[in-house]
C-alpha cells in the first residue's frame, strides 16, 4: 500500500479514537464503584479476636482491694406465687414447656 | 468545546457535500484524468491515472462513513445528555443511601463497643438511666438522646478514599418503654432509633436519610441467688461425708458482704423424727481457729479424760459431784431418784460380788461355787446359808438376798441399796466434748455402712454412744436408738425408722475453704453438731457391810444415750436442772453420753455478724445466743411472712431475653467459634434455649456477660473458663429450668460459671425431677461461681458421684457474687445491654430530614 491509504488509515483510527474519549470524557459518568471501597475497607479497623487469658483459672485472684455496693432493692425480692404462675403460663405460651 | 467542535466538524461536512471527491483532490493536490468511459488503459501511467479518481471515491466514502458516525455520536451524546444526568443522580443517591446506612452500620457498632465496654462513654452512661439508682435517671417513655450531628468517621473515611466529598451525620435517640413485671428481676425493653443523613458537600438538598430501630434489652444481671455460694434446696446426705468432702470458699468478707450457703430439707425421707434437720458434723482440726470455736467450748486446749486413757481429743473436761445432781425440780437425784439407777450394772456388779463371796463364805473354807447371779444366786444363797451360822455377817447377806431379790432386780435388797448409796456419794460425773472424727472412723467407712468406733472409745468408761450388745442389735445404743421404729412415747405413730440421717455423722462439708479462712453465712435447718462422752468414774471406798468391812471398787459406768424424748425417762434423758454447758452458749442438761445438736452452725462465726436482712438494712446479729437456726429461710423480702425455699428461682421473662434459640444445636452453631484451639462461647444477655441436651463438653471457653436459659434439657459440661481477665466484667451464668449438670469424664474439671439447676418452682418430689450435678466419677471438681442445685450428691451407689477421695470445690467468684463490686480496676458494671442484630423497622428519606 501506499502512504496515503495508511494514512487514511491511521487517521479513521485517530479519529475513533478521539470520538470514543470524547463520548466518555461528556457522559458524565465517573463512578469507581470497586476500586473505592477496596481502599476504604482496607484502612477499617477489624476488632481483634478476643485474647485468651491463659492464667490457670485456679490461679486467679481478685486483684487488691475489692468493696462491694449496697445491694439493689430487687435482690432481696422473692418469686410471689403470681410471679411463679405468670411466668409458667408464659412457659406454656412462649417457651412451649410442658409440665 | 463540545459546540466548537461541532461548528468544525459541521463546516468540514458541508465543504465536503458541495465539492464531493474533489474535496480530497484539493486537499491532497492529486492530478485527476478524466477518461471517457470504455477507454482502455495501456500502461501503468494510464492504470494510475484510472487509479486516482477511484482511490479519492474510497477515501470519500470512508471519511462520509467516519463523519456519520461522529454525527451519530454527537447525536447520541446531545440525545443522551439528560438520562445520562439523571442515572448519575441515581447513582448517586443509591451511593449516599448505602453510605448512610453505612453509617448507621458503623452507629450500632459503635454503640455495640461502648456500650458494655467502656465504661467512660456517655453512651455506657445513657443506656443505664433507666436502672434504679443511676444518676442522672430516666423514666419510662421518654426519649433519651444518645447523641446529634455524629460523624462516623469510618464511614466518611471510606467515602473519602472513593473520591466522595460527603457530609455524613448521625442521631441515636433510646426509648425504654417497658420494665420486667417480676420483682426479683430487673429488665427492660426498649428500642433504638438511628438517623443517618449523607449529602455532598454544597448540596445538602440533594440528602438521604437513612433510619433504622433495633431492639434494645437492658438487664441488671445481680439476682439473690448470686449471694449463694452453694444453694440446695432438698436434703441432701452427703454433707459430713469425710470421703467426698464438699469445699466451700465464700468470698473474702467485707463488713456485711459475706457468701452465703442455703441448705435445705425439703423431701426429707419419711421417718417418725418431728426434727428433720441437718446436722454438720463439727472437726476440730477444721474449726479450732474459727472465731465461735473457743467461745463455744471455753476452750484452752485439747484434755482427755483424767485416768490417762483415751485421746487427746476434748475441747472442754469437766466433772461434778454425783451428790450434786438435781432433776428438773430441784431435787437430788441420790434421794429422788434413787430407782432410777435400781438397774445400773456397775452397782449390781459390786452388790453381786458380795453375795457370792457370803454365800461361799458360808460354805466354808475351801469350798467355793460359781459366780451366779439372779435366781440362780439366791439358789445358791439358799444352798449355802444352811451351812453357816445365822448370826454372821455372810448369812445375814445371803438372808437379805433371798428374801428381797427378784430375779436380777435386787432394788429391794438392804445390801443392794447401801452399796448404790455409797457410790452415789462417790460418784463422779465426768464428761467432755469432742467430735464424731475422734470417737468413730469416719474416713475408712464405705457408706451406707455404719462407722467402727475407734479402740480408746471402746473402753468401758467411753462407751456411752459406742458400746455393742444385743440390746442395741450391736450398733451402740447412739446409732441404734435412730434407727429402731419405737416412737417417742407408747401409743405414738410407729412403723418407720426413727431417723436414719442421723447417723451420717463424720466430717462437715468445709463451710470456710480449702485454708479454713473464708467464711460463709448458713441458712436453713441448720445445725452444728458435736457429742459428749459422759460416764460416772470409778473410785475405791471401804464400807461397813452387815458387820464386814469391805472395799467398794465399782467400775466405771458409762451412761449411754437414749433419744431424749424417748419415755418412759431414764436416768440417762432426764432433764436436769444442772447445766453441764462450758459456756453459755448451748445447753446441755442430761448426765448421758449424747450429740449435741441444737446449736446453730452460724456460731462458729463468733459472737458478731454484720449483715443485710431481707429489707436490705445493714443489721448485726449474734448468732452464739440468737435462736437456733439463725436463719430458718433465705434471706427475702418481706421477711416478715417468708416463703420457703423451694420457691425460690430465677423466673425468666421472654420479653426482656435478647436470644431465642429453638435448640441447643442453633445456639451453638450461632454462638460458638473456635478462637485459636478453644471453642469460645460468645455471650450477650439473657439467652434462652427451648428445650435440648446442651453439649458445651467441647467450649473451654467463654466471652462477655451473660446467661444461658435453658427450658428443658441437660447441660453437658467439661472444663470451662473466661477468655478475658475477670476485671472486664465477663461472666457466665447457666440455668437449667428442668435438667441436670452432667460432668464430662476427667480426671479433674475447673469451671468458671454459676451453676443452677432448679427444677421449676415449686420444685417437685420426683427424684427424675430435681436438678442436680451429676460428677460421673470425677476426682477433683472445682466450681468458680457457685452452685445451685435441688439435689447434690457426692456419694451415688452408681458411678454418678465423686470418686473416693475426690473433691467438690465451690469458690464463690466474687464477680458473680456483685458484679458490680469495685476493685482496683474501678467499678464494675452489673448491668448488660443487647442490641437487637435485626433491623425491627428501616426506611430511606431522600430530600426530607428529622434533625
Amino acid at each position: 500500500m501506499d502512504r496515503a491509504r495508511w494514512l487514511i488509515v491511521f487517521s479513521v483510527i485517530i479519529s475513533m479514537t478521539v470520538s470514543l474519549a470524547l463520548l466518555k470524557k461528556y457522559s458524565g459518568s465517573n463512578v469507581s464503584t470497586t476500586g473505592g471501597q477496596q481502599v476504604a475497607l482496607s484502612h477499617l479497623d477489624l476488632p481483634a479476636l478476643p485474647a485468651i487469658d491463659d492464667k490457670p483459672i485456679k490461679k486467679r485472684a481478685v486483684s487488691g482491694r475489692i468493696s462491694f455496693p449496697k445491694p439493689p432493692a430487687h435482690i432481696f425480692a422473692v418469686n410471689s406465687s403470681a410471679d411463679n404462675g405468670a411466668e409458667q403460663k408464659a412457659f406454656s405460651d412462649k417457651g412451649k414447656i410442658s409440665e | 468545546m463540545n459546540n466548537v467542535l461541532m461548528d468544525v466538524m459541521l463546516f468540514c461536512w458541508m465543504k465536503f457535500v458541495v465539492n464531493g471527491p474533489a474535496f480530497f483532490d484539493e486537499g491532497a493536490g492529486t492530478i485527476v484524468c478524466r477518461v471517457r468511459r470504455g477507454t482502455n488503459l495501456q500502461n501503468r501511467s494510464d492504470r494510475n491515472c484510472f487509479l486516482s479518481p477511484r482511490r479519492g471515491f474510497i477515501l470519500y466514502i470512508v471519511v462520509t462513513v467516519l463523519f456519520a458516525l461522529s454525527i451519530l455520536a454527537f447525536a447520541l451524546n446531545s440525545f443522551k445528555q439528560g438520562t445520562v444526568t439523571q442515572l448519575a443522580r441515581n447513582v448517586d443517591q443509591n451511593r449516599l443511601a448505602l453510605l448512610a446506612q453505612s453509617a448507621n452500620a458503623e452507629v450500632v457498632a459503635m454503640i455495640r463497643s461502648q456500650v458494655n465496654n467502656d465504661r467512660s462513654s456517655r453512651i455506657f452512661s445513657k443506656f443505664r438511666e433507666i436502672f434504679p439508682g443511676w444518676e442522672p435517671s430516666s423514666s419510662l417513655n421518654s426519649d433519651i438522646v444518645l447523641f446529634s450531628d455524629f460523624e462516623p468517621q469510618q464511614t466518611l473515611k471510606m467515602a473519602q478514599s472513593a473520591g466522595y466529598p460527603l457530609k455524613i451525620k448521625s442521631r441515636a435517640v433510646l426509648r425504654i418503654y417497658r420494665s420486667c413485671e417480676y420483682s426479683s428481676v430487673s429488665a427492660y425493653n426498649g428500642y433504638l432509633d438511628l438517623y443517618s443523613q449523607a449529602f455532598r458537600e454544597g448540596q445538602k438538598e440533594n440528602l438521604i436519610e437513612a433510619h433504622e430501630r433495633r431492639d434494645v434489652r437492658l438487664v441488671d444481671l445481680r439476682h439473690n441467688l448470686d449471694k449463694y455460694a452453694l444453694f440446695v434446696k432438698n436434703y441432701s446426705p452427703d454433707y459430713n461425708n469425710s470421703v467426698r468432702r464438699i469445699i466451700v470458699e465464700g468470698i473474702v468478707p467485707d463488713g456485711p458482704n459475706m457468701s452465703r450457703v442455703y441448705l435445705g430439707n425439703a423431701n426429707y425421707p419419711d421417718c417418725l423424727d418431728p426434727q428433720k434437720n441437718i446436722w454438720l458434723d463439727l472437726c476440730y482440726n477444721e474449726h479450732r481457729n474459727a472465731p465461735g470455736f473457743e467461745k463455744l467450748f471455753n476452750f484452752s486446749g485439747l484434755q482427755k479424760f483424767p485416768d490417762g486413757s483415751g485421746t487427746t481429743s476434748l475441747f472442754s473436761l469437766a466433772s461434778v459431784p454425783f451428790v450434786s445432781l438435781k432433776d428438773s425440780e430441784g431435787n437430788p437425784l441420790h434421794e429422788s431418784r434413787i430407782s432410777d439407777f435400781f438397774h445400773v450394772q456397775a452397782v449390781k456388779k459390786v452388790y453381786e460380788k458380795f453375795v457370792n463371796d457370803a454365800a461361799d463364805g458360808c460354805f466354808g473354807p475351801g469350798k467355793t461355787e460359781p459366780h451366779a447371779v439372779g435366781a440362780a444366786l439366791k439358789e445358791k444363797c439358799k444352798r449355802a446359808m444352811p451351812h453357816s451360822n445365822d448370826k454372821a455377817a455372810a448369812y445375814q447377806i445371803c438372808a437379805d438376798y433371798v428374801a428381797s431379790s427378784n430375779g436380777t432386780d435386787y432394788s429391794g435388797c438392804s445390801g443392794f441399796q447401801k452399796i448404790l448409796q455409797t457410790c452415789m456419794a462417790e460418784w463422779k460425773l465426768c464428761y467432755g466434748y469432742l467430735d464424731a472424727a475422734n470417737i468413730w472412723q469416719v474416713t475408712s467407712v464405705a457408706r451406707p455402712a455404719l462407722p467402727d468406733a475407734w479402740n480408746w472409745a471402746t473402753a468401758l468408761a467411753y462407751k456411752g454412744l459406742t458400746e455393742l450388745n444385743n440390746q442395741n442389735d450391736k450398733k451402740g445404743p447412739y446409732f441404734y436408738s435412730y434407727l429402731n421404729k419405737e416412737p417417742d412415747k407408747a401409743g405414738d405413730p410407729a412403723g418407720k425408722i426413727y431417723n436414719p440421717e442421723r447417723l451420717r455423722v463424720g466430717k462437715m462439708l468445709k463451710l470456710f475453704g480449702e485454708d479454713d479462712n473464708t467464711p460463709v453465712l448458713v441458712e436453713g435447718p441448720v445445725f452444728l453438731r458435736f457429742f459428749k462422752i459422759a460416764f460416772l468414774d470409778s473410785f475405791e471406798k471401804n464400807i461397813v457391810f452387815f458387820d464386814q468391812e469391805k472395799s467398794v471398787i465399782p467400775e466405771p459406768v458409762p451412761i449411754l444415750f437414749n433419744r431424749p424424748p424417748m419415755t418412759p425417762v431414764t436416768f440417762q434423758n432426764r432433764l436436769l436442772q444442772n447445766e453441764f454447758s462450758p459456756s453459755s452458749f448451748f445447753s446441755d442438761r442430761f448426765m448421758m453420753s449424747r450429740a449435741i445438736d441444737n446449736v446453730s452452725v452460724n456460731a462458729l462465726l463468733g459472737d458478731t455478724v454484720e449483715t443485710y436482712d431481707g429489707e436490705g438494712k445493714l443489721v448485726s446479729i449474734n448468732p452464739m445466743t440468737a435462736a437456733a437456726p439463725t436463719f430458718p429461710y433465705p434471706r427475702q423480702r418481706p421477711s416478715a411472712s417468708p416463703v420457703s425455699a423451694t420457691s425460690f428461682g430465677r423466673l425468666i421473662d421472654f420479653r426482656t431475653v435478647s436470644y431465642n434459640f429453638a435448640s441447643p444445636k442453633e445456639f451453638l452453631q450461632e454462638r460458638t467459634a473456635m478462637v485459636g484451639v478453644d471453642k469460645t462461647l460468645f455471650l450477650d444477655g439473657m439467652m434462652y434455649i427451648e428445650s435440648g441436651d446442651l453439649d458445651l463438653s467441647d467450649v473451654t471457653r467463654f466471652h462477655g456477660r451473660g446467661m444461658i436459659y435453658l427450658g428443658r434439657g441437660n447441660c453437658r459440661i467439661g472444663s470451662l473458663g473466661r477468655a478475658r481477665s475477670p476485671d472486664t466484667g465477663d461472666s457466665l451464668r447457666i440455668y437449667l429450668r428442668q435438667g441436670d449438670y452432667l460432668l464430662k469424664q476427667a480426671e479433674n474439671t475447673t469451671i468458671e460459671a454459676s451453676l443452677a439447676a432448679f427444677y421449676n418452682p415449686p420444685g417437685s418430689s420426683d427424684p427424675t425431677n430435681q436438678g442436680s450435678l451429676i460428677f460421673n466419677g470425677q476426682k477433683n471438681v472445682v466450681i468458680i461461681g457457685n452452685l445451685l442445685v435441688d439435689y447434690l450428691y457426692t456419694q451415688d451407689k452408681s458411678d454418678n458421684g465423686i470418686a473416693s477421695g475426690g473433691t467438690l470445690l465451690i469458690r464463690h467468684d466474687p464477680y458473680i457474687y456483685e458484679p458490680a463490686m469495685e476493685n482496683d480496676f474501678g467499678k464494675l458494671d452489673p448491668y448488660h445491654i443487647s442490641i437487637g442484630t435485626v433491623k425491627t423497622s428501616f426506611s430511606l428519606n431522600s430530600g426530607g430530614k428529622t434533625f
